[in-house]
């Protein structure tokens, strides 16, 4: 078992991305066995990541030298505490893979559904690959597949817009993609390696360069394109808002937290804290950046009517908070910045299993209806009470009330801002929690209190391929929040280790 | 003035470099500032070539041949870095493959909005 | 106005770019960290180690296997997404405009290009087996390859090729850059080995060799056959525009 769990970090991307390859080779004659393989895939990748996580509490980080080779020669993957994204993100795909069953017919003809299985593997296997890498390099090349195969699932309908939207998301993504590249060869041109490990002794060892300083500034670019910081984020609303739900799901849920693994990786595994680099300036910045960000997700997700654009335009505002829960770190006191590192890394999953809900939801309803507008949409409650009412769940989750998954994460955040001596952000997360609030309000009010729409006639429950993930995931949302202290456990150590603490470590009283 | 000169000895000698730099900028502002679309993806295809120009000339080594071992080659400095090779033929791969759905994405554009142009594709919103 | 603000912005990225790349070490010596630290044991060591004469390719398929796998995904992620914009070539609904072209293409260029494409098509297996020991390997080959099937496509019509290379065939062909990895690295994993190892120590020493050999060329026509009908999937895809 030990023998074998040691494998599993790399097995879990291999199977996803050889199972994505032969999507297309087992369903030539049958189109629809396509799900059926992409969920025994998924399955197998769900088992493997168990595996992987299961020997990382008990028995630390997974180095694993693919070939065999001594990490600065060959490729390390490295599974640490932060990798138990990578649960999360096996987990979300099978649930999106069973709603999809049913949903995506009604947007992709048939030719199409070995296409879609086939990307939305790539996606996860791209994903969990760029979760698990320990080597510069292989993470640009993660990231690759994991941008390419967003960009085609966005544009999979044969909706108008999709296209453009498609487009735009690719020409920014490109960019940040381009730029990330440049910042891996300018810290390979410095220091010879492309080893996370390594570059980070050896950064030490050379002491800081224009280069070095350049290459964070590229990478912090990259990354915050890609994570849809304030001022690029202007691809986001149209492109989570037009794609078929379950892909709004994953691209909502997980696809934009790959920015904010990349800056873990980047500012705390390379970079490090008490390293050569200063960076703290840098981040301190990106607080700033995060606190309009906030802002902005939230106002312009109040005057929306689309019910998917508003979750879009949330979306980057809970971005918002995450980056500035991971971003308030002090250079000489490392423990000061623990409280904010702990919310927004605990964010981070509850933002993927909350947002997942919301667009699922979403698809439920558009999918029975073919409204997506919220005034086309009132007074539905009362015909699809399940939907509804997991929708209200999350809803209240996301908007922070007390006994859902929202609450901890933003009080954590919250709480970091004032430990770190920025109140001005704690106000501005206030504030940007009461719009939240205020216009999920407004869609339970739609939802449940407004008289019905007379033209939606003869409606009726969605499918149970569609019911039973988003209830699975409300129950998620639910546990999140009751059980506070199950997530907590399990991201203490991620939050430690990357401000350069001991595992165990324990804040005073904590 | 002796600070001068070694700054221009430095520009003179990371001259590709410098060059790298200069085309990644060009293409930027090409991304940025045209708004016929494919002229947008030639610049992100400018943007690319000089990232890639920039890792192969981090590899160079004056005097070096490629990294090709025969009967009887062996000394250590005739031979230039193989590893930004094998980089950029990753690259290279993948700017193909963007290339691929960036050129798909404009023919279904074209198909359904008949310009490519994106001041009208808003206007068409 | 809006232009004056851009080439501003982008001044100031130069600027910051320039200074970066001036504090660099300086190109072309020997001295440099970028040669003197992992790249002496790779040109020292390679060729016994990773087996192969060229380094790159040694680089590519044995000290850099996992990226290499990557960089295939990419290229057949790039085919499913023209897939998804596009769909496939559908002869039924839809004539070509190579077809239906109005120009007659010469006896010459046919007779050219029928004559051609097999020398093209046994260089490209050339480069594909030969990748280890000279310039080459299973992406450039792989390339030439998709060449051939679009010069073939563009001289005698569109619905020759399709009927010469069946959509059942190519789905399979499409998939083998991945699979050709997955083949040669699961044996590792059988033995006990981490993924993507060649060396098997079970084996007889005299054939460990020629096992490395047989991995290392599956990789590479898996990587040619694959990347010669991506790229042949892709322009067949691409050509499909045309009237209902």
């Amino acid at each position: 078992m030990i023998e074998f769990s040691q494998h599993c970090p790399v097995l879990m991307t291999i199977t996803l991305i050889i199972g994505g390859a032969l999507t297309p080779i087992v369903s030539i004659s049958r189109k629809k066995f396509s799900f059926w393989w992409a969920f025994f895939v998924s399955l197998l990748a769900f088992f493997f990541c168990s595996c992987a996580v299961w020997r990382l509490y008990t028995m630390g980080p997974i180095s694993y030298w693919l070939s065999g080779w001594e990490p600065p020669y060959g490729i390390e993957v490295y599974f640490d505490y932060v990798s138990t994204i990578t649960f999360l993100m096996t987990a979300l795909g099978i649930l999106v893979i069973v709603y999809s069953k049913r949903y995506i017919l009604h947007d992709i003809s048939e030719e199409k559904l070995p296409t879609y299985y086939t990307l939305v593997l790539l996606i996860l296997g791209g994903m969990v690959g760029f979760s698990v890498t320990g080597d510069m390099f292989n993470l640009y090349v993660f990231l690759e597949i994991l941008s390419l195969s967003g960009y085609a699932l966005i544009a999979i309908t044969e909706e108008k817009l999709n296209a453009m939207a498609s487009f735009k998301y690719l020409v920014m993504g490109s960019v940040s993609s381009v730029s990330v590249l440049l910042g891996v060869a300018l810290l390979y041109n410095v220091t010879g390696t492309l080893n996370m490990a390594d570059i980070a002794l050896r950064l030490q060892q050379f002491g800081p360069t224009t280069a070095v300083y350049v290459a964070l500034v590229l990478f912090i670019i990259g990354f915050s394109v890609k994570a849809a910081l304030f001022p690029v984020h202007a691809w986001l609303p149209d492109a989570h808002a037009l794609a078929p739900s379950p892909v709004s799901a994953l691209l909502s849920g997980l696809v934009i937290k790959i920015g904010i693994v990349g800056m873990l990786r980047v500012l705390y595994c390379v970079y490090k804290l008490g390293g050569p680099v200063d960076f703290t300036s840098v981040t301190n910045f990106m607080g700033w950046l995060a606190a309009v960000t906030v802002l902005v997700g939230a106002f312009f997700a109040f005057f929306q009517d689309d019910i998917k654009m508003i979750f879009a335009y949330s979306s980057i505002s809970n971005i918002g908070y995450i980056l500035m829960g991971i971003s308030l770190v002090s250079f000489t006191q490392p423990e000061r910045g623990y409280l904010g590192m702990m919310g927004g890394l605990v964010h981070v999953f509850n933002h993927a299993i909350i947002k997942s809900t919301l667009f699922l939801c979403a698809g439920a309803l558009i999918y029975k209806t073919g409204f997506r507008k919220l005034s086309d949409l009132r007074g539905i409650g009362k015909k699809m009470p399940i939907t509804c009412g997991v929708l209200t769940i999350a809803a209240l989750s996301i908007a922070g009330i007390p006994p859902t998954a929202g609450f901890i994460c933003k009080w954590y955040i919250i709480l970091g801002t004032i430990e770190f001596g920025k109140p001005i952000f704690a106000v501005a997360l206030l504030l940007g929690a009461m719009l939240v609030f205020a216009y999920y309000i407004k869609i339970i009010n739609a939802l449940f209190f407004r008289e019905p729409n007379e033209s939606i006639t003869e409606v009726d429950e969605a499918p149970l391929s569609m019911l039973v993930p988003i209830i699975i995931l409300a129950i998620g949302c639910l546990v999140m929040g009751i059980f506070a202290y199950l997530p907590l456990a399990v991201i203490r150590p991620a939050a430690a280790t990357m401000l350069g603490l001991p595992s165990t470590y324990l804040p005073l009283g904590g | 003035m002796n600070d001068l000169t070694e700054l221009f000895n430095k520009l003179f000698v990371n001259f590709n470099y410098i060059v790298a730099a200069t085309l990644f900028v060009i293409g930027l502002y090409t991304v940025i500032a045209k708004s016929n679309l494919i002229k947008k993806f030639m610049g992100l295809n400018i943007i690319e070539t000089s990232v890639f120009l920039f890792i192969v000339s981090s590899g160079a080594i004056v005097g070096g041949k490629a990294p090709i071992i025969g009967e009887g080659v062996s000394s250590k400095t005739a031979f230039v870095n193989p590893i930004p090779q094998a980089l950029i033929l990753t690259g290279i791969v993948v700017a193909m493959s963007t290339t691929a759905v960036a050129l798909s994405l404009m023919i279904k554009l074209y198909e359904q909005c008949g310009t490519l142009n994106a001041d009208k594709l808003k206007e068409l919103k | 106005m809006k232009k004056g603000i851009i080439i501003f912005a982008v001044f100031l990225f130069w600027l910051l770019l320039v200074s970066a790349m001036v504090s660099l070490p300086p190109m072309g010596s020997p001295e440099n960290p970028a040669y003197s630290h992992i790249v002496p044991r790779y040109l020292e060591e390679g060729v016994e180690e990773a087996g192969a004469h060229n380094i790159i390719t040694g680089i590519i398929l044995n000290y850099r296997g996992y990226d290499t796998m990557g960089e295939v995904t990419v290229i057949l992620t790039a085919l499913m997404g023209v897939l998804a914009v596009l769909g496939r070539e559908n002869l039924l609904h839809h004539t070509s405009k190579v077809d239906e072209s109005t120009i007659e293409r010469s006896v010459i260029v046919k007779c050219v290009v029928r004559l051609l494409v097999p020398f093209i098509i046994l260089f490209a297996l050339y480069i594909i087996l030969h990748g280890a020991e000279s310039p080459g390997g299973g992406f450039q080959g792989g390339a030439i390859l998709g060449a051939s099937v679009i010069a073939l496509t563009l001289t005698f019509g569109f619905s020759l090729t399709v009927k010469k290379l069946p959509l059942k065939y190519r789905t399979v062909f499409e998939s083998a850059g991945p699979l050709g990895f997955f083949i040669s690295g699961v044996i590792g994993l059988f033995c006990g080995l981490n993924f993507l190892t060649y060396i098997i120590p079970s084996v007889a020493p005299a054939y460990q060799d020629l096992i490395r050999h047989l991995l290392l060329l599956i990789i590479e026509i898996g990587i040619g056959v694959g990347g010669g009908t991506i790229i042949a999937s892709v322009f067949l895809a691409m050509e499909k525009v045309g009237k209902e």
